[in-house]
């Protein structure tokens, strides 16, 4: 169960660090928005509300669509108001929050997993 | 029968008697049994693929030139009728079954929102609805000036919507018109997580919940889910409703609602018998503990606060449910209004000031005017061609038609002891918008959409009203019925003005070439609103309408005087920074729609070509712009 739950903090990294290739790397590829889109709409929640602990799929990825749009208007809000139009950096600072949340997530199923390998006492 | 005592599955029958087998292959194959989908599934997502298949071979046979003021649906082929009519009979057969399957309703419902909100994209050349360009517009304004300017119009005071937009076609590099294309298509699917999760909350009846949510998309007419803050707002408010109804509710009432709601004291709780209401003024066990709730708490606050950023009329729906919810006992966050209250007030203090300086007469004058209000939402809109009343009247008869049901299906709930009291206060609360504001004459239509989830699962405890009841073929015949009438009024309700809504590549050719030439300040003139304008250069223009100008209002409908029409282009074309006459397929389209003839609108037209003092600088099938002819003014100017 522990194992389960290292999934999504790997998937959500490896996501995170796809979508920082394309936008650098292949910035003309005709997958940028298929990568790029779904990571602004989910990744950052999913990091963020897995920390939550809810346990149910669909409550998770609703709260994560929420969340994600949440963030994105923030961070975009903040640079048109602040004058500071930067996308790139702004994708950054998502990245950095899934990044950062997916880390804590995946500490936390590995000191499960510790429990779980020590056993009963 | 088995060992156990069950009945003999297929596949232990095939397999023979216990002992013919070794027991670990046996239990294999009996577990392989237990998953396996049975014939009724199968048949269930057969129908799908059929009626998939179906529905998207008969696209290519719509033409959109044939189509007249009953909009999208006199288009459509038979073919993709049936299909959505064979979605809908297999959604309710589903129902009917003993063991309801989740997964298969769910497949039913994603088939039925492609098919019922995807047709637009697959057979328009652009995205429908002027307003959607006017957003890409804006959208493109704060991306190609990287800054907001609350000077510019009201868009700009709540920008969150479009600062959004420009940041996501930005990094994901993807084209603005494809994301507003596809968009209703994406947000109806996204509001499935919260609509699911939200009547889950207050009912145990899996049949109730997915014909609620069936309910809620056929009865969907209104059409906000474009590219709009509204659309993307609506997301966000049903997730503040989830995360309040599921983490921060209260089955009870205190003394403050018992003496405010003597009314309603009996409909709001003496008879609930929502899922985890053990006793009257406590909080429902939610099975989070502080963290999580302090967590959620935050995420809520910070959604509202997104909501207050993007859109004017949203925050208020929230507040309204919420305290909706806190004065009756059943929210147990007492200082959530008020918390959102200094949220809206300061955005606006500070934020929207610039809006709020020119227009607070305007917005303030129509609060408590009820009647004028509503009347502006609907006798306001009724007229225009017979083909166009009938789809009014066919919208007002939906209307009114899911409100009659949701009403009689609360009465047979209530007597049932199913009734949701937190659910008839979030179906009540958007109404007391109306008292605010007219909207520019869509008040109702908005309460209506925010009113729809919670009115879609009263509609559904009609048919459904106990768990051991409502599995008769009869109460199944009924329900088809019902979903298929709203089915096909979908199609006409919601794509009912689709001649006028609907663009071609020609009409988006003729406004670039605008865009591309006129000089920052010029005017464009539009006889009326629906065209795809607005879309680039946003603030550098000045937007105008024929039929909103004076010459127009005062024209004689039987008689109207071309002559002055004409002359009123001439001297609005006339500006020092220049101007442009865009005249387009859609228009002509609308004012028909509207009650204006065609002979007149084509005299109109002869008119501008006769003119002197214009000349034709652009024209394609679809579309004409008019300046003011140079050689005329030049010779104008010699002789002075």
């Amino acid at each position: 169960m522990s194992a389960q739950r290292l999934l999504w903090p790997t998937a959500c990294s490896l996501w995170t660090i796809a979508v920082g290739t394309v936008v650098l790397v292949a910035p003309g590829s005709p997958i940028r928005p298929l990568v790029v889109l779904p990571f602004l709409l989910v990744g950052p929640g999913i990091s963020l509300v897995r920390l939550l602990g809810l346990r149910d799929v669909v409550l998770e990825l609703t709260l994560a669509c929420s969340v994600g749009i949440m963030l994105a208007t923030l961070v975009a809000s903040a640079m048109a108001y602040f004058g500071g139009w930067l996308p790139r950096l702004g994708l950054a600072v998502l990245m950095c929050i899934t990044l950062g949340a997916s880390l804590i997530d995946a500490l936390r199923a590995r000191a499960a997993l510790r429990i779980e390998a020590s056993g009963p006492r | 029968m088995s060992d156990s005592g069950a009945p003999e599955s297929v596949f232990e029958r095939l397999i023979g008697a216990p002992g013919t087998l070794r027991p670990d292959v046996r239990a294999g194959v009996r577990a392989l049994a237990a998953a396996a989908p049975s014939f009724p599934s199968l048949a269930s997502v057969f129908v799908v693929i059929a009626a998939l298949l179906v529905w998207a071979g008969s696209l290519a046979a719509v033409d959109l030139n044939a189509m007249n003021d009953l909009g999208l649906v006199s288009v459509l082929p038979k073919a993709m009728l049936a299909a959505l009519l064979l979605v809908t009979t297999s959604f309710c057969i589903c129902l009917h079954r003993r063991e309801l399957s989740e997964p298969l309703l769910a497949l039913h419902l994603l088939a039925l929102v492609v098919m019922l909100y995807a047709i637009p994209p697959l057979v328009e050349e652009v995205p429908r609805f002027a307003v959607t360009w006017r957003h890409i517009g804006v959208a493109e304004a704060i991306s190609r000036t990287h800054e907001v300017d609350p000077t510019i119009d009201a868009y700009f005071n709540w920008p969150g919507f479009f600062a959004l937009s420009a940041f996501v076609t930005n990094v994901s590099g993807l084209d603005a018109t494809s994301l507003a294309a596809w968009t209703p298509v994406a947000l109806n699917v996204l509001y499935l997580g919260p609509l699911l999760l939200l009547l889950r909350e207050v009912t145990d009846d899996r049949r109730v919940v997915w014909l609620g949510l069936l309910i809620f998309y056929l009865a969907d007419w209104i059409g906000q889910d474009y590219f709009s803050p509204q659309g993307l707002n609506y997301f966000l408010y049903l997730v503040i409703l989830l995360i309040v109804v599921r983490w921060f509710r209260r089955t009870g009432r205190s003394q403050v609602s018992v003496w405010i709601a003597q009314l309603v004291r009996r409909l709001s709780a003496a008879r609930a018998l929502e899922p985890g209401t053990a006793r009257r003024g406590a909080a429902v066990d939610s099975g989070a503990s502080g963290a999580q709730r302090a967590a959620l708490m935050a995420i809520l606050l910070g959604l509202f606060g997104t909501t207050v950023a993007s859109h004017q009329l949203t925050p208020f729906a929230v507040l309204l449910a919420v305290t909706a919810l806190v004065v009756f006992d059943r929210c147990s966050s007492a200082r959530l209004p008020l918390v959102m209250m200094v949220l809206i007030g300061t955005w606006s203090a500070f934020l929207a000031v610039a809006y709020f300086k020119g227009h607070l007469a305007s917005l303030t004058g129509n609060v408590g005017a009820l009647e004028q209000n509503v009347g502006t939402s609907v006798g306001g809109r009724l007229h225009g061609s017979v083909e166009h009343l009938l789809v009014l009247y066919a919208r007002l008869a939906i209307t009114g038609g899911v409100w009659s049901l949701a009403f009689l299906g609360a009465i047979r709930a209530y007597r049932r002891r199913r009734f949701s009291g937190t659910f008839a206060l979030l179906a009540c609360a958007p109404f007391a918008l109306m008292a605010l504001q007219p909207y520019g004459g869509e008040i109702l239509l908005r309460t209506y959409l925010f009113s729809l989830p919670f009115i879609a699962f009263f509609a559904a405890c009609f048919f459904y009203v106990a768990a051991d009841t409502g599995r008769s073929w009869i109460t199944t015949g009924f329900v088809c019925v019902a979903v298929g009438v709203l089915g096909l009024g979908f199609l006409v309700t919601r794509y009912g003005n689709e001649r006028m809504d609907y663009f071609t590549r020609a009409e988006l050719s003729a406004v670039r070439y605008v865009t591309e030439t006129a000089r920052p300040g010029a005017l464009l003139l539009a006889a009326a609103s629906s065209l795809p304008w607005k879309l680039e250069k946003y603030e550098q223009f000045d937007y105008k309408t024929l039929d909103a100008s004076p010459v127009w209002l005062s024209l004689d409908p039987e008689h109207p005087d071309v002559a002055a029409l004409v002359r009123e282009v001439e001297r609005e074309l006339k500006r020092p920074t220049g101007g442009y006459f865009v005249l387009t397929r859609s228009q002509e389209a609308q004012l028909e729609m509207l009650g204006w003839r065609r002979s007149f609108l084509e005299r109109f037209e002869q008119g501008l070509q006769g003119s002197e003092e214009l000349r034709i600088a652009y024209a394609n099938r679809d579309a004409s712009v008019f300046v003011v002819n140079p050689q005329t003014r030049r010779h104008k100017e010699v002789s002075r």
